[in-house]
Parts: structure tokens; sequence; C-alpha cells
């Protein structure tokens, strides 16, 4: 396939790259507001609480304390914080104040001052009264009859059926069926089981939790605000607060990064409701300690398959269960248990039999919530090992058996049926594949057969080495957007001079979705990218769009924009057709003229617009479109990692990782390759060191990053990026689809993969600290 | 208009320091801990008093078998001097896994010390190297040795009104050699999980051992020497079973604690490990 794009699969530099290097662009901190007032949350000091008085009365009579919010003058409006859309499919189990502290770090109250030294000075002079109760830290066993059930209010509740039993300190359940798996099992020469535990972890995100709202010259709200969700935030708020959506406006700056911990209306409702009762601009910013427990966080999960397969390596059945601690707040509950299955079980489609059985329970901990990989990178830490120990018992080549076994294109997968977001999921055929490619260039790039002969534990000749090397792979998908729940819309106006303003819901937080969006607009019309200015994610301004998540932007959002700028397109025609006297079959579009084919007769696309705004039709060239998706092409990419073992420290040292993508077309291929790189980062950031410890009393012990370390450039392994190459995914916006989450699912898996293959032992928890892997080298 | 948090003054001489010491101004040079444990509050101070300019607290020299270092001198300015290197290379392999490039560039060898944390990274090298402290007071001047300066997590020997003026480690005559190992979650920019710090002094034949100094991070409220490790290998080769039981001895000698950073019995096997790779690597 040879694509001709002008605008389109080049490597254009980021439209904020440079404003964003020099500091010209702006963060929510960086809008400089007038006496902007400050708030600061008291942190509950208990993992699970009843507060049973507050006395604020010596704080209120301080110099610049302007009030103190809680349980007590807030009106208590049940809501959820995940940033989804309406009906959300997570259990409305929080209120702005609650009257009960679930976890330590949770809100107490929030104090208004004007300063923050003020509003600090003032949360040391209230007096909280607290009947503490015994917390539940243990999810394992939280359905356990002995452990408290976190939330006991009456008033929580679920809005579409999740399965939401608090009485059992469950927060949502969910199971898929396809065919028989206890038929299968039977059927089968050999079944197995096994467990595998993943851990709490941060985002890390630079840029903290960050909003600010003030009250504009008509009496109306604005918030500028650190989201991924501008328009689920607006509608959040305004259900918990009770201020209308016509009073509300949302506004996203630039944003240091999400990666999902901000498709959450944590901070907006509390502003909110400080603003519109004072009204006066006030700042709620985190800082980092408050960051790690008080935002969301990744969602540890405890994963287990029971898998029935034949001595050539055919799986019969297969049945994976997930059981999720989402802490002490349900957001993202249900939605990320799913992915455990809807995201894993499709990749391997032929498997006749398979259960899926998921569950979200309560603790006393710090909240999940969406984070870059959404359930599928736990659950691959488990499905990938699974895959490796049925191809090592078989004796046949993890390449070779992901290549046979894996979907392939005009495929489909009953689980994309089976499991929705809260409903029934929805069937589509597999329109691009590309993994046996990635397979086979990943292999070649890391000399995969050769090397894994070579350092396979079984023939170590030399038993004491100190120093043991080690190679795996696996295969990973993700999805592009949720069909029929996600949507986007984009407006797009002509101007004088050919230029197009091109505005847009969608969510730009870093990834660059402004660019790749200009990018496909450039394409359509015919012109330089620097005739596309963007406006995105402002709720007055912009039409809807879901935002940032689901790995939907470039995919979905893209094809709203393609159509857009389509109708604009045709509509340039139809007036450069009357202006140069032929049909509009006759012109063509090239570089921002309009020219009669086969002629060098043309007008400019300024011409055009002037006469069609000042002198002719008397109109603005202008247009709006508006997109479902109706299908979640699965981007697919294989991992190879080759590591080396310190047998005496038990340090795991990736040498060398080698990823090879299929993302359809890269629209960027720079930022493409930006997102694969970035995910493998976090991915083997998270393998190795991050992890979050509790005191025996659920308080976070390392919520710094003097004691929670990332790895930095400087830790990194050699890297080789590959994307595939012509893959064209049919039903997105020039053969594009997803490529941000995929490519975080791959190092624990891989990692484990290699360790096995290095010292024939399996590891079976999150994160391969030194500690851990000594303990397991020495059993 | 910012609010000040804090008075300031900057010192340009020895009468500047001891008269806003009487203040209770609190001396600092890199800053790189001070400012934070004072933003943070963890330490409270009318005032703050910068000596990190004084010619006083600067300087690298070598006189009398001894090589002088300025407290005041930055980290960065001593892995770069060649008498240093020369003479000290366990030292600066030490100094460079100390922060990042940035801290180095500011922070000083003297306020790495003054701050005693348990995890520094300069701490067990200098002990190993025989290292001493001059300490200067408005009417005194002492020496003392590294081993006996810090006094438990972050307390040192030092008495209101003194501060360091630079350390004195001693030139090794004769063959030597030094190394620094560390154990840390991840190899730059991290607090180390503990350390150990080794120094071999040889016999005229180059292979026995004179004098063996080892000592040890991390691994108690303080850094430590252990002394019943170093007094096996006095006078001997080392040998694979001799560097087995030696390395056995400084894990048995660490008292270590589990906290976040990583678990007690790992700790105690690195420390060991860190002697035998150490050991290992200098034969």
């Amino acid at each position: 396939m040879k694509n001709n794009f002008k605008t389109v699969n080049h490597s254009v530099r980021k439209i904020d790259g440079l404003g964003l290097a020099t500091g010209e662009e702006l963060f929510t901190d960086d809008y400089d507001i007038r006496d902007c007032a400050v708030i600061k949350l008291m942190p509950s000091p208990y993992a699970y609480a009843e507060i049973t008085d507050i006395d604020e009365s010596e704080a209120l009579k301080m110099e610049g304390v302007i009030d103190v919010l809680s349980y007590k003058n807030v009106e208590r409006i049940m809501h959820t914080t995940a940033g989804q859309s309406y009906p959300e499919p997570a259990p409305y189990d929080c209120a702005i104040f609650d009257n009960t502290v679930r976890f330590v770090g949770d809100k107490v109250l929030a104090v208004i001052a004007e300063d923050e030294k003020t509003a600090l000075k003032a949360i040391k002079k209230i007096k909280v009264k607290y009947n503490i109760l015994e917390p539940a830290l243990d999810y394992e066993k939280s359905e356990d009859r002995e452990t408290s059930r976190v939330h006991t209010e009456k008033d929580a509740i679920q809005i579409i059926p999740i399965k939401f039993q608090p009485e059992k300190n469950i927060a949502s359940e969910v199971n898929a069926v396809v065919g028989d798996v206890e038929k299968g099992y039977k059927e089968s020469d050999e079944v197995m089981e096994d467990t595998f535990y993943t851990q709490y972890a941060h985002h890390c995100m630079m840029e903290p939790s960050s909003t600010k709202g003030y009250i504009d010259g008509r009496g109306r709200l604005v918030l500028i605000t650190s989201t991924q969700v501008p328009f689920h935030t607006r509608r959040i708020v305004s259900h918990a607060t009770k201020i209308p959506v016509s009073k509300i406006r949302v506004i996203k700056p630039r944003i240091g990064g999400g990666f999902g911990n901000k498709q959450e209306a944590l901070l907006e409702p509390i502003v909110a409701f400080a603003v519109w009762k004072h009204r006066i601009p006030i700042k709620l910013i985190l800082k980092r300690d408050e960051v790690f427990v008080f935002s969301r966080t990744r969602h540890p999960f405890r994963i287990k398959y029971k898998v029935g397969f034949n001595k050539n390596g055919e799986i019969k059945a297969i049945h994976l269960d997930a059981l999720q601690n989402t802490g002490a707040f349900g957001t993202h509950a249900l939605t990320v248990v799913s992915c455990v299955g809807s995201k894993i079980l499709p990749l391997l489609n032929k498997i006749p039999n398979m259960l899926f059985t998921g569950k979200a329970v309560y603790t006393n901990l710090p909240a999940g919530g969406a984070y870059r990989g959404y359930g599928a990178t736990q659950g691959y830490f488990a499905y990938t090992q699974m895959i490796d120990v049925i191809c090592e018992k078989c004796g046949i080549d993890q390449a070779e058996y992901y290549k046979k076994w894996h979907i392939k294109t005009g495929e489909t997968s009953e689980i994309f049926k089976a499991l929705g977001e809260g409903k029934p999921g929805h069937i589509f055929k597999i329109d691009s594949c590309e993994l046996t490619q990635c397979i086979d260039k990943g292999a070649e790039a890391i000399d995969w057969k050769s090397k894994k002969a070579k350092y396979s534990f079984k023939n170590k000749k030399n038993k004491n080495e100190r120093y043991i090397k080690g190679i795996g792979m696996g295969c990973f998908m993700q999805g592009s957007s949720v069909p029929y729940i996600d949507m986007a819309s984009v407006y797009i106006k002509m101007n004088d001079d050919g230029s197009f303003n091109l505005n847009l819901g969608a969510t730009d937080l870093g990834t660059g979705s402004d660019t790749v969006l200009s990018q496909i607009a450039a394409e359509v019309l015919e012109t330089s990218i620097n005739n596309i200015l963007v406006i995105s994610s402002d709720t007055d301004v912009t039409p809807f769009d879901v935002g940032a998540y689901a790995s939907s932007t470039t995919y979905l959002s893209g094809l709203a924009v393609k159509d857009c700028a389509e109708k604009i397109k045709k509509i340039i025609k139809k007036h450069a057709a009357k202006k140069l006297a032929v049909k509009e079959e006759d012109i063509d579009l090239f570089e921002g003229n309009a020219f009669i084919k086969g002629s060098k007769d043309s007008c400019s696309y300024g011409e055009i617009c002037t006469s069609a705004m000042h002198i002719d039709e008397m109109e603005q060239i202008q247009a709006t479109s508006s997109r479902v998706s109706k299908s979640s092409p699965p981007p697919f990419s294989a991992h190879f990692a080759e590591i080396v073992i310190d047998t005496l420290t038990g340090n795991i040292k990736v040498e060398k990782y080698v990823t090879a993508t299929d993302c359809g077309v890269c629209i960027n291929p720079k930022l493409a390759e930006g997102q694969v790189e970035g995910a493998l980062v976090n991915g083997l950031s998270y393998a190795l060191i991050e992890d979050y410890s509790f005191s025996k009393k659920g308080n976070m012990m390392n919520n710094g990053f003097g004691k929670y370390k990332i790895y930095t450039a400087a830790d990194l392994p050699e890297i080789i990026t590959i994307m595939a190459e012509n893959s064209y995914e049919n039903t997105g916006p020039y053969g594009a689809k997803s490529v941000a989450e995929v490519c975080i699912n791959g190092p624990i898996p891989v990692i484990a993969n290699a360790f096995y293959n290095a010292t024939g032992k399996r590891l079976h928890k999150a994160p391969f600290k030194p500690e851990y892997i000594l303990e397991i080298l020495g059993e | 208009m910012i609010e000040k948090e804090f008075e300031f003054y900057k010192a340009e001489g020895y009468t500047d320091v001891f008269n806003y010491m009487k203040k209770n101004y609190l001396p600092f040079a890199g800053g790189t801990d001070v400012m934070i444990k004072v933003k943070e509050g963890y330490l409270r101070t009318s005032g703050l008093l910068y000596i990190g300019d004084m010619l006083e607290l600067k300087g690298i020299e070598k006189k009398d078998n001894s090589i002088f270092i300025g407290a005041a001198e930055k980290l960065t300015d001593i892995i770069k001097n060649t008498i240093v290197k020369e003479n000290f290379p366990g030292l600066i392999q030490a100094i460079e896994l100390i922060g990042s490039l940035q801290i180095r560039n500011q922070a000083t060898l003297g306020g790495n010390l003054a701050n005693c944390s348990p995890v520094s990274d300069s701490m067990p090298i200098l002990m190993a190297l025989d290292a001493k402290i001059h300490i200067v007071s408005e009417n005194n001047r002492k020496i003392i040795e590294l081993k006996d300066f810090p006094k438990g997590v972050c307390q040192t020997a030092l008495e209101t009104g003194e501060i360091i003026e630079k350390l004195e480690i001693p030139i090794i005559n004769s063959k030597n050699y030094q190394a620094y190992r560390k154990f840390a979650q991840r190899p730059e920019v991290s607090i180390q999980k503990c350390s150990t710090a080794v120094v071999f002094e040889y016999e005229n034949d180059e292979i026995t051992i004179k004098k063996a100094k080892i000592a040890i991070g991390a691994v108690a409220v303080r850094a430590l020497r252990c002394e019943k490790a170093e007094q096996m290998l006095k006078g001997q080769k080392l040998s694979p079973e001799l560097i087995e039981k030696v390395a056995n001895m400084v894990s048995e000698e660490s008292k270590p604690i589990s906290d976040i950073r990583s678990t007690r019995e790992y700790r105690q096997k690195m420390v060991g490990e860190g002697f035998r790779e150490i050991a290992l690597k200098s034969v």
C-alpha cells in the first residue's frame, strides 16, 4: 500500500512544542487572577473514622480566613468523580464533604483563606473529633464477614446495574461467558491454574492536580482546570453543586500530563462550590504528597487463571478471574475490571470456551482510577506468563504460537459482544492486524530464537555464574475508544485569508492531539498545518467530546475532524466552481488553491473566503460534525526483552527492549513513537521499582519522589521501536488506530518471561524488586 | 510583594559567622538539605546564614602527608580535583553517587557531613579513609576523628557555635585499593538502601593486607566501621575462603532495620555482598 499523504504520516512539529519549551504556553497555575484565594484540604489521619464534631471557631477568627467547608455546611449530593459518559458505570458513593473519612489522606474539610500560609495555620486550629473505626486494609478479605464495610451510608447508589453491593464491600461485579469452560477443561489434556498480584502505582504526571475558579462579568462560574474530561467535569460539577450547566464554563489550558489521573472531577466540585458561594477567585492545587494519596491511583489486582489445553498447545478453555482493590471509592471500578477481560481475551480469539469473572472490592486505602493500560496492564501479567507456560510445556516457540493463534484481519471475538462498559458490548470485525509482521520484525531485531536457546536455564553450563541472562516475549492489544459510548465533535470555519479555525472538544493533555488533529484537517483541506488554528476543550467555545481517555482521541476525534473538514472542502469547491464558472466536479484543491482540473486557472482560498463573506454569497464557510465510534480497533504490539539478573543482589537489569507496534497509519510518526516509548518507560518503572508502601494503619509511607522512585532517562535500556508498515485501518481517519496505552502492558510479563528463561522460576508479584528476586532465587 | 519567609545574611568571615550564630542563625553552604528542611518545617530557625563563599572554608590542598578539603567545596569541584583523584579514587566514586549532577553542582562536602544522614554517601568511605574533621568556634579549634562525629540520625558531635572548617584525609603511602558500593532503588538520584566502603593498604609485597578498613552505611542510625571484619584481614592475603568469612562478618556487624527502602534481611546480606564484590575486584 502506498500512501501519498502530504501532512498526515509526517512528523510535523508539535504545534505547542516551542511555547511549552519557552514557558509561554500556560498551565492552570500560570493564569494570573488577582486576589485569588487558596483552598487547603485537611487530610484524614485515620483510615476509617466517623467525624463526630468539628470546631472551626478559632480558625474563623483568624485574619485572612474566609471560610471552612465541611459536611456541616455543604449540601450532601452523592456522585461519582469518574469522568465518564452519563450514565456513569460507577457507584455514586461520594459527596463533596462527608461525615465519614475512608482512607488516610481523605478530605475532612477545606479551609479557604487569602493565602496558603494562613490556610495551613487555620487547619491547625480546627479541632476535629473522630469515632475511629476498624479499617478494611486487605482487599482479599474485604468480603469476609468480620471485615468492616467501607460504605454503610444509605444514599450511596448505582444509577445503572453494575452489581453495586456495599453490604458485601463490592463496588461492582462483572461476568462474561463464551461457550462452557467446564466442558472445555474435560476436553483438555492438561488443566492448570495460577495466581498473580499487581501493586498500587501512581501516574506521576509532572503537573499536580490543579483547579482555579472565578466568577466572570456576567455572573457565571469559570473553571480553569487540569482535566482530561472538560465536558464530563461540567456535568459532574453541576450535579454535585446544583449550579446549572448554563452557569458553568470549563476551560482546559495546557496540561502537564494526565495518563488517566485527570479523567476525574476531583477538585472541581470543591472549587466550584467555594467560588459560587463566595463569588471570589479561588484555587486548589495539590502538593505532591497529596497527589499520591488523594488523587487517583492504579488499582491493585489479584488475577487468577485456570486454563485447559492440549499437547499441541491448543487452548480449549480459559477462566480469567480478576479481583480489584478499588480503594475507598468505586471510581472506574467496573470498567477497569472489565478491561482485564475485554482487552486481553480477544487476542487469541480461537479459544472456544471462555469465562471472565471480575469483582471490585472496597478497602480503606487510596482510591483507584483510570491509568494508562486500564486493567489490561494488570491482567496481562497473568495471561502472558500463562501463554509462556503453555509454550514451554508443549515445546512450542512463543513467537510461532502467537502467530498461529492471534486474531487476524476479518476475524472477530465473542468477547467484544460479551463485555461492554456497564452494558453489553458490540460485535465488530478486525479491519487491520499486522501482529504477525510485528512479531517477525521484533524477533529479528533482538535475535529471539538463538538467544532464547542460548540463555535458557536448561542448558546453563556454569550454574555458579553471578550474572545470568534471559530473554522473554509477549503480544498485547488494547482498543481505540469505546464503541457506541464515546462521541467526539468538531467545528470548523474559514477565515478571509484562507486559514481555518478548528474548534475541538478533544483534550490535548500533552499527548500532541491538537497537532495530530490539525494534521488530519490540513490533509483533507489541502492546506498547510500553519493554516489550521486550533482551540480545544473550552465548554463555551468548542462542541462536545468525551475527552482524552480509552485511547480514543486520534481515532474518534480524528474521524470527526476528517468528516467536518470534508464538509468544508465541499463548500469550498461549490464556491470555487461558481467563481471559476465550471462544475463542482471540475474543481481540484491543491496547496490552498482551487484549480480547474487540467488547467492553470485557479483562485486562492483567501479569494474564495473573502468573496464568500464580503462580496458574493455573503455567508460564513463553516461546518460541524459529530461522530460516535462504531468499533474499537485494537492496536497490537509484540514485545521482546533481554535481561541480566545479578544473582547475588537480586537486581534485574533490562539490557535491551524491542517493541514492534501496529497502530495503523501513524498520523505523526514521531509523536506515535513517543507514545510507544513513553508507555514502555512507564511500564518498566512499574514492573521493577514502583509500589506504595503502607503502614499497618493504612498510611502511605512513600508519598513523595524522595521515596517513591520512577525511572528516569538514565535508567533506560537500549530501546528499539519498530512501527508496523502497511497497516491501514479502514474505519479510522487516514488508516489510524490508537497508540497511547498498548505498550504499557508489556514490561511486567515480558520481564517475568525472561526471568523464567534465565532461571526456570516464575514471578507472581510485581514489582520485581531485588528483595523479592533474591527470595525467589533462594527457593 | 513576596513575603519574606526567613531572615537571611551572607557571612564574609568568621566574625560574621559567630555573631549571627549567636542570634540563632543557621549556617549553610550548598543548601540542598537545609533549604528543604526549613521550607518543609523540619528545621526551625530565625534566620539563615550563608557561609558557602567564605574563603576560610574553601580550597583543596596537600600538606604534611594529608589532603585538606574546605567544608564549602562543592562536590563537583572535588570530583574534578586532580590531587583528590590521584589519592582517593574511592571518595570520588562515592561522591559521584550523591544526588544528581545539579545537586552535586550545589552541595558541599561539609554540608553532607554536617547533615549527618545515616544514608550519606560520603560518610562510609571517608570513615574508611580515617578522615578527621576540623571544627572551629569563636574561641576554639579542635580536630576529631570522623568515626566519632555522627551521634545518631542527623545528630553530630558539633556543639553550639561550632562549624566544620575542613576535612583532613591522611594520604596512604603504600599501595592501596579503595572502593564504594551503593545499593539503591535505581542507579541515579536515589538514596541508598545500604552501602559498603572498603580501603585495603598493602605491605611492600603489594598482596598482603597491612590494614583493612571497612565502613557500612544505612545499616544503623549512623555509618559504622566493621572492626571485627577488619581484624580478620590484618596481615592476610585475600583468598576466596577469607573473602567469604569476612563478608559474613560484615553482615553480622551490621544492625539494619526494615523500612520503606528495603528490608533488614536484604540490607544485612547486601553489605556483605558489597564487601565480597569489592574484594573480588581488588585482586
